[in-house]
């Protein structure tokens, strides 16, 4: 992998079958909005030996009719959502804040988990979003450093806690020591900021 | 025979200590090799366990329909559950 700009990764890993979902869904949803993939995912993405049974999108807020047409899309595409069958009340639950489970027809795992940004950590995550660039394929995720000080700081089980160092040894050249120091110092408050 | 909590605590704690150590032996490897070097043994893994995902958990289209039609989910059950 290299480093094209401070915000530009190139990545030239073989898609796994994780991987080519994803694309798939992401196809669709950034047809419709801006977007950012934190969590177990990312640490996955750049070589964690693991899996993940879903996988964590932050959007911003968007309208009714701008959801509509993502949901139409979406599901027109082979997916379901499992929090309900009917758009109405899949946005009702987005638009408080809920994350919304979205997998393939039939199938329950992987599912995709999307959530509408809500405090501050998201917003500076999408605005400041990492761009991986995968052949012609092209994924959003949240900053690096925000990832470990997340997990590190408040998810904390061991499963993160090793998402984290992994991170942290995959880019220990590479990460912006100034800016993760503020994340550790400042993540807590910074996520409970609405 | 019993097994003391301290003795208990101890394994758990070697335990951690030795897959953090593999951690970051891996991610040392993934720092240093070729992305097609670390993605194709990865793959082996989450491929794998994908595959048995598929034939072990499919659901026919009906009967996740079913599941979706019994389950719909309201902001009320989200706030009181975890799925």
């Amino acid at each position: 992998m290299e480093f094209l700009d401070a915000k530009t990764i190139k990545l030239d890993r073989i898609l796994s079958d994780l991987d080519k979902e994803v694309f798939q869904f992401i196809s669709i949803l950034s047809r419709h909005t801006d977007y950012v993939i934190v969590s177990g995912y990312v640490a996955i993405l750049f070589g964690r030996t693991r899996t993940t049974e879903d996988v964590d999108v932050i959007i911003p807020e968007m309208n009714r009719t701008v959801f509509s047409a993502f949901f139409k899309e979406t599901v027109e595409a082979g997916f379901w959502f499992l929090n309900s069958g009917k758009e109405e009340d899949v946005y009702e639950l987005i638009a408080s804040k809920v994350g919304v489970r979205a997998a393939r027809d039939g199938e329950i795992t992987p599912n995709f988990e999307v959530k509408f940004a809500k405090n501050r950590l998201d917003q500076i995550g999408l605005q400041n979003r990492l761009k991986v660039v995968i052949g012609d394929k092209i994924l959003f995720t949240s900053p690096l450093e925000i990832q470990i000080a997340y997990k590190e700081k408040m998810l904390g089980s061991d499963k993160d806690l090793e998402d984290a160092r992994h991170l942290r040894g995959v880019f220990r050249e590479k990460l912006n020591n100034e800016q993760l120091q503020y994340y550790l110092e400042n993540v807590e408050n910074v996520s409970t900021q609405g | 025979m019993l097994v003391r909590k301290d003795e208990i605590e101890e394994f758990r704690k070697q335990n951690r200590k030795d897959r953090l150590w593999f951690v970051e032996y891996w991610a040392e490897y993934v720092r240093t090799h070729p992305d097609e070097d670390w993605s194709r043994q990865q793959n082996r893994l989450i491929n794998a366990v994908y595959e048995g995902v598929r034939k072990n958990k499919h659901l026919s289209c009906s009967s996740a329909g079913a599941l979706r039609d019994s389950g719909e989910q309201t902001k009320e059950d989200k706030k009181s559950t975890k799925i």
